[in-house]
């Protein structure tokens, strides 16, 4: 089960590029206005730093899995410990996904159908996926659908230049100040630093080098594609309109119109945001299962699919609304706990004292 | 474990046949929203009319021979408290469901414009049915409801019938609901909406021409910070403020040269316009700069146009007139409505930040009594197949 450097790349590019496209925009113009994009540039080197980080962590031991490279590195006890925070981070992410991913599914196309049907089908195609192809098949798929989902992207940016006043980017800086953009950064940069999770990845590629580098370079490309979509937004709603809105660019899309005959194209932006969520969670999905297949010591991960898989139903539903899904959860949990914590903390410490011991056994030998 | 995935199986089909099966929605059980009016009423509540298409009536008469020819739409009202509230007593009346994603017109009655349309416009752009992409007018002299009630004989669908008017005399392509959004929640500008007024077609003296009522775009209405109308511009005044706007599209104008003892008509094709605000004194001052490139489509007047001389003489005199007017237009609006629809406050808010964040507060008194210089540069490109009038005598023409 090894997957290509390439496959790795889109991967990654598609779980980061996804949520952070449809849900970060809106609380970064709101903090930020129109200096947004600098908040999404930060936000994006900080996302390509954490990588590097997680990369350079996996790097040491490429032959062993998270799990194991953690108790390699802390001792047994301490470094199943300190897997936990992950799973609590994963799953608690997971439902927050398939609760938004439902939600914006549910507000534009199926307003009828009950949401936990919509979650419940998410979930069946997760599991498929990750049951039948594991990472290998999770690779191809993004293969397939990386491709498709920025040339889309690329496309309705192309469509959009004619709505464009780009005298609404300004005044640069003047309005806000350092800490207004860096605050605008935190709710993009909580997405960005997801690529950490290279960390637990780097044991399925097959060239890890190789694949790690590739990664790296997966968060900076879907970095810049973020970033000059906000400055898009921007300069077409303005940050006043933009940073009320939920969802400001798939509104820009909605707002195309090519000479009265090209419109009503925003059906694409949810096709790719579909596909995007469903990598996104696939892979988590996998992540999570062969982690609690190694905690547990199952012989086979593939039971720990439905494991983990089944409370993700009760999990998405458990958010009363679309409040305290996009605006409570980042805001309450995933910045000042697991951004910290998971994303950063941990790994740090993982890679201080890996590379300590690693430096002592060699001082040794 | 077989037989469980195999039931499992059958069940996750089901879901995805029960997911089209609620959501379903078939062109029968629809009723489209064309044009939406909105009025106050004297009890405060709103009265909404809406236009609904009749998909019978819409299709069958292009095929011609037709003996009746019905209307393509109906008209339907009711009172509520918002624009969803009346929505839903509407629907009582209705067979179908109320359908608005085609709903791409909405009209405002003066009542409902003059009294502050701040508790009255939510619903056009949260409803996830709807499109930002809407046009939005004021209508004067009659209401909403009048309004949509009337039919046009271009149009079979007579909410198209604004929106194409509007962007014939150089108005933008359906963005009126966005640009108003925007300039209302902007402190640099004020929030302005196109007039619709409701006049008689015919001018002749019968009463059947009288009768014949139809409807023209008369300008411009101007909302106050509250977003309450407080006053209008008339249809050139509009363009003018288009024009500073860099929105404009087209636009005719027609100017008595004094050399020439006539008129000519200049047809503009492509505008232009630069605000530079400057500091002095600590006083801000703009320059406006508009230019506009076009041909000349009628020459009253004696001049031969193959003379670059007197193409200059017009040029001049077009830069001379349309300064005039675009001057009055603005301190028209200085004095007598003391809000910026122009949007300077913006332009001063992109060069000079700081000093916008201390005086946002009072732009519209700043505005008021600002001093603002306009330079109007106008080139002619063509002057049409002719040179001098075909029709006069050698002698009469100015070579």
């Amino acid at each position: 089960m090894k997957i290509s450097a390439l496959q790795i790349f889109w991967i990654m590019a598609i779980y980061q590029f996804g949520m952070t496209l449809l849900l970060t925009q809106s609380p970064a113009i709101a903090a930020s206005k129109q200096d947004a994009w600098i908040s999404m540039a930060i936000a994006g080197i900080a996302g390509v730093v954490i990588t590097i980080i997680g990369g350079k962590l996996s790097l040491l031991y490429p032959k062993q899995t998270f799990f194991e490279y953690c108790q390699t590195i802390l001792g047994k006890w301490l470094g199943k410990l300190i897997v936990l925070p992950f799973f609590i981070q994963l799953f608690l992410t997971m439902g927050v996904i398939l609760r938004q991913s439902s939600d914006i599914i549910h507000m534009t196309l199926f307003r009828k159908t009950p949401l936990v049907l919509l979650i419940i089908l998410m979930i069946y195609l997760m599991v498929y996926l990750t049951y039948r192809g594991g990472i290998e098949g999770i690779g191809r798929c993004s293969e397939i659908f990386g491709p498709i989902i920025f040339l889309v992207t690329f496309i309705t940016l192309m469509l959009s230049i004619n709505n464009i006043e780009w005298k609404q980017i300004l005044p640069i800086y003047a309005d806000t100040g350092w800490k207004e953009i860096l605050k605008g950064s935190l709710a993009p940069i909580s997405f960005g630093a997801e690529g950490i999770l290279i960390m637990m990845l780097t044991f399925f590629i097959q060239e890890p080098k190789k694949g790690v580098s590739f990664a790296i370079r997966a968060v900076g490309m879907v970095s810049v594609f973020i970033t000059i979509i906000t400055i898009e937004v921007i300069m077409v709603f303005g940050a006043g309109l933009s940073s009320r809105m939920w969802y400001p660019y798939f509104e820009m899309v909605r707002f195309i119109s090519i000479m009265e005959f090209l419109q009503n194209i925003e059906i694409f932006v949810i096709v790719i945001w579909f596909l995007s969520v469903f990598i996104k969670l696939s892979t988590f999905l996998f992540i999570t299962s062969f982690g609690i297949s190694a905690f547990f010591h199952l012989k086979d991960w593939k039971k720990a699919v439905w494991i983990s898989a089944i409370p993700l139903i009760p999990l998405s539903i458990f958010y009363p609304n679309i409040v305290s899904a996009s605006i409570v959860f980042p805001e309450k949990i995933f910045i000042p706990y697991i951004l910290p914590i998971n994303m950063i903390g941990i790994p740090l410490v993982l890679l201080v004292v890996g590379t300590i011991r690693k430096n002592l056994s060699i001082g040794k030998d | 474990m077989k037989k469980l995935k195999f039931i499992l199986f059958v069940i996750i089909c089901c879901m995805l046949l029960i997911t089209g099966c609620s959501d379903r929605r078939e062109l029968n059980d629809i009723a489209i929203v064309l044009g939406w009016g909105m009025d106050l009423t004297e009890d405060g509540s709103y009265l909404a009319s809406a236009q609904i298409a009749v998909p019978t009536e819409l299709g069958n008469n292009a095929g011609g021979g037709g003996g009746t020819s019905g209307q393509g739409f109906f008209l339907e009202t009711s009172k509520g408290k918002n624009a969803t509230d009346a929505s839903q007593n509407m629907q009582l009346k209705l067979s179908r469901v109320i359908f608005a994603s085609h709903r791409r017109f909405i009209i405002i009655g003066e009542e409902l414009a003059r009294n502050g349309l701040a508790n009255a416009i939510d619903e056009f752009s949260r409803n996830p049915e709807v499109r930002m992409r809407t046009d939005i007018f004021v209508v004067t002299g009659v209401t909403a409801k009048e309004f949509l009630s009337m039919t046009y004989k271009l149009e079979k669908i007579p909410s198209l019938a604004p929106i194409k008017i509007h962007q014939s005399v150089g108005g933008t392509e359906s963005v009126t609901f966005k640009n108003f959004l925007a300039q209302a929640v902007s402190e640099g500008s004020n929030a302005t909406l196109p007039i619709i007024e409701v006049v008689s077609s015919g001018a002749g003296k019968n009463d059947e021409d009288i009768q014949k009522k139809t409807f023209k775009i008369t300008g411009r209405a101007i909302f106050d910070n509250d977003l309450k109308m407080i006053g209008t511009l008339n249809a050139r005044e509009a363009s003018d403020r288009l024009w500073i706007n860099n929105e404009l599209k087209a636009n005719t104008i027609t100017v008595e040269i004094p050399e020439g003892n006539g008129n000519i008509s200049f047809v503009g094709r492509k505008f232009g316009s630069k605000v530079k605000p400057i500091f002095e004194d600590n006083k801000i001052k703009f320059l406006i700069s508009l230019s506009g490139h076009g041909a000349i489509k009628e020459n009253n007047t004696t001049l031969d146009l193959k003379n670059p001389k007197y193409l200059k003489v017009i040029e001049e005199t077009l830069s001379k007139h349309i300064q005039q007017n675009v001057t009055q237009t603005i301190s028209h609006v200085q004095e007598d409505f003391k809000v910026d629809v122009f949007g300077l406050g913006e332009t001063v808010h992109q060069k000079y930040p700081t000093w916008w964040k201390k005086r946002k507060g009072q732009w519209n008194e700043e505005f008021a009594s600002a001093t603002i210089a306009v330079k109007v540069n106008i080139d002619v490109e063509e002057v049409g197949s002719t040179g001098p009038p075909l029709h006069l005598k050698e002698s009469v023409i100015k070579k």
